[in-house]
């Protein structure tokens, strides 16, 4: 899922709409292909190997929020292996070994050195000394095969869903709710723990999804779940969303904001701050509404 | 333009607890720089080099302006070191958020990070902001934490305020302007620890050569092609651009870092530094590199202790403190510890590779220049003869640090 930082959305009145991309764009299929063939080819290869690799064609990317989220899903899609939990004892002891034997005044043979470490620490030095790190952790599997253009399908949904992070509830309008949807979508309700009041008339069926404590205002339970729950939302045919988002953390207007200008608190000339505080929208405390009502294709 | 009657509702925060005077007897160009300060209505840089106390600059400051003082700086390591010595002047609890602590107290230390994404929620309560090694502060983030912040008292400390996008100019719209500058020549009563440094090149194995002019052709040829001028601020960029849209892209920045790499870790440098840890038996060194990469190479080959941006912060600190005491005589290290840590025993540095920046070379002549009792200080360079690393290692010593250094090299007398 993507964090705050990756999110694109732009504000409309009281409406939030997401920044979906084109999944058809040329340049687009392009660089997921070429991000792709980094993990692809990257198995057996570093973290830190593949994030350089990767690196390059963000670098050539123009929109940047946009390659770094391409990749926050390839990442998140990818299997590393685990790191060996009792390295970091083993490496105090050799370090130990190896710091005392630097003390000695005589001068030592690299070989002569280590192997003295080895006598020591009755450690192999021989075996990787930092293989704990994550960034030497090794690429196994990346869990889904994408095509570049499911991987920009996923980036659309994946905006959705990093927008419902921050979603009580969520009301879903379909005009198709057959008995097999309806049972798919009774599942994946029970094992995302959230609750649903279905309310079916002539033509369409709208399902209101919350959680059991949904009602208590601070609650931030059920937005994971819900981003989660979304995907099932995206196989049915048709379908509208709607739910109340809060784009960001609520900015809180201090007295001191409001005002003074920032000249006349600081004395210092400060063109950039004038314009940063006229920028600052005290409104971005309110919840947004999300409507969607096209479809989001996912394989 | 009129006069008018100003009214501040910005802050409402008591005055700040302070000693009448420092348990320390500041050295006459920390009084003078304070008073630079004071006299510029507390606001403006102050410009020393590293290991000469700056801290205790700012300690002063803090104690004449009497309010509460939030002082900024870049790593989790500088902060807790930073909030240990603030507490032994004060006497009171020192805030310390960043890092996983959220503490707010009247004096409080916090990292560029923390600052600005919370600087509008706890701006107001500190009327002095204190930035420390401030020429982070232009970057297009980093400057945030300035803007937001409503306190009329202000006061940057670096030794290198000097960017290579220019950015100091902003310094000045951001802090105020430069109040009090000395360079490191300036300081020759052992304020600062005597100190050499050498160059020192090794060849090439023949095979490394080959290679490295096989690769660094390639680079060339295609830097030539696209006319791309590194001269320019966005030269890195239109490189990686152009790689990125060119067929063979991917294999030009492949052999990039291949040319890179050999001349950084070539077998002579790894025999030389192995030399070097046996003359330097017993003393503290620090090595630097440029790359992770090479910090762990070294450290899996002569088995010592690495501290990089993905050592986790419990074993940092571990590593630090035991390199401290002296239990560990050596630590390998990328650019995390190129500023502001304090370890006065240090008195060897390699370094085996780096960048041409002038300020990442003179924070770390920095890190061995601490005085302490008889110390002579020693900083080394390991360069690959006939690779790009001469013209880089010649950049970044264009510095008046190279001036000054002690003219007896034990090894031109032998």
């Amino acid at each position: 899922m993507l964090t705050k930082d990756l999110q694109v959305y732009s504000l409309k009145s009281t409406r939030i709409i997401p920044g979906f991309i084109d999944v058809e764009a040329p340049g687009l299929l392009q660089f997921a292909e070429q991000l792709l063939t980094v993990f692809n080819e990257g198995t057996g290869k570093t973290r830190e190997t593949i994030e350089a690799e990767a690196e390059l064609y963000l670098q050539g990317q123009q929109n940047l929020k946009f390659g770094k989220g391409l990749y926050k899903i390839l990442m998140d899609h990818a299997e590393f292996t685990l790191a060996e939990e009792d390295a970091g004892s083993r490496r105090d002891a050799i370090l130990s070994a190896a710091a005392s034997q630097l003390k000695q005044t005589e001068f030592q043979t690299l070989e002569a050195y280590r192997a003295a470490v080895q006598a020591l620490s009755q450690q192999d030095p021989d075996t990787a000394l930092y293989p704990d790190l994550p960034a030497f952790e090794q690429l196994t599997r990346i869990k889904r095969d994408f095509s570049p253009r499911q991987l920009l399908q996923r980036y659309n949904m994946a905006q959705v869903q990093a927008l419902l992070l921050s979603t009580q509830s969520l009301t879903l309008t379909t005009q198709e709710m057959s008995a097999a949807n309806l049972r798919r979508i009774f599942k994946c309700l029970k094992f995302f723990r959230l609750l649903a009041e279905i309310k079916q008339t002539k033509d369409k069926t709208t399902v209101v999804i919350d959680g059991p404590l949904s009602l208590l205002e601070g609650t931030k339970k059920y937005g994971l779940q819900i981003a989660s729950f979304f995907p099932v939302i995206c196989l049915l045919e048709q379908w509208q969303i709607s739910a109340k988002v809060k784009p960001k953390r609520a900015v809180k207007t201090s007295n001191w904001m409001k005002h003074h200008s920032w000249s006349a608190i600081t004395g210092i000339c400060l063109p950039m701050c004038r314009k940063k505080s006229g920028c600052l929208p005290a409104t971005l405390k309110n919840r947004r509404r999300l409507d969607l009502c096209c479809r989001i294709p996912v394989y | 333009m009129r006069d008018c009657a100003l009214e501040d509702q910005v802050f409402s925060t008591p005055p700040l607890q302070v000693p009448e005077q420092l348990s320390i007897t500041l050295r006459d160009y920390q009084q003078e720089a304070v008073d630079s300060w004071q006299a510029n209505q507390c606001q403006g840089l102050i410009i020393l080099p590293t290991g000469v106390g700056k801290s205790i600059v700012a300690i002063e400051a803090i104690r004449r302006c009497g309010e509460a003082a939030l002082i900024v700086l870049p790593t989790i390591d500088l902060m807790i070191q930073w909030a240990t010595q603030l507490e032994k002047h004060f006497q009171q609890p020192i805030g310390v958020y960043g890092g996983g602590s959220k503490e707010l107290h009247p004096i409080t230390v916090i990292t560029y990070d923390s600052a600005v994404l919370m600087m509008e929620y706890i701006g107001d309560r500190f009327p002095l902001i204190i930035f420390d090694e401030c020429h982070h502060l232009p970057g297009p983030v980093n400057r945030q934490a300035a803007e937001l912040s409503p306190a009329p008292y202000r006061l940057g400390l670096t030794a290198t305020p000097e960017r290579n996008d220019n950015g100091e100019h902003l310094l000045y719209s951001l802090i105020g302007h430069e109040v009090y500058r000395r360079e490191i020549n300036d300081f020759d009563d052992g304020v600062l620890a005597l100190y050499d440094t050498e160059v020192i090149e090794v060849p090439m194995t023949a095979e490394e050569q080959t290679e490295y002019q096989l690769n660094r052709q390639q680079y060339l040829d295609f830097v030539r092609s696209h006319r791309i001028s590194f001269s320019s601020p966005y030269g890195w960029s239109n490189f990686l651009r152009a790689c990125a849209q060119a067929p063979d892209g991917r294999q030009v920045l492949q052999a990039f870092r291949t040319q890179k790499e050999i001349a950084a870790a070539s077998a002579a440098k790894f025999d030389k530094l192995w030399e070097l840890l046996n003359q330097h038996r017993g003393e503290r060194i620090i090595i630097f590199t440029a790359l992770n990469k090479l910090a762990y190479d070294i450290g899996e080959r002569f088995l010592l202790p690495v501290i990089t941006h993905n050592t986790k912060a419990a074993e940092r600190k571990r590593f630090l403190d035991r390199f401290r005491q002296g239990e560990f005589t050596v630590l390998v290290t990328s650019k995390v510890l190129n500023e502001g840590i304090d370890v006065p025993e240090a008195s060897v540095g390699i370094i085996v590779s780096g960048s041409g920046s002038v300020r990442e070379h003179v924070q770390r002549l920095g890190r061995i220049l601490r005085p302490s009792a008889d110390k002579r200080a020693r900083l080394y360079e390991l360069i690959s003869a006939g690779s790009s690393e001469m013209n880089i290692s010649e950049r970044r010593r264009q510095h008046l640090a190279y001036d000054n250094q002690t003219q007896d090299n034990p090894e031109q007398e032998n």
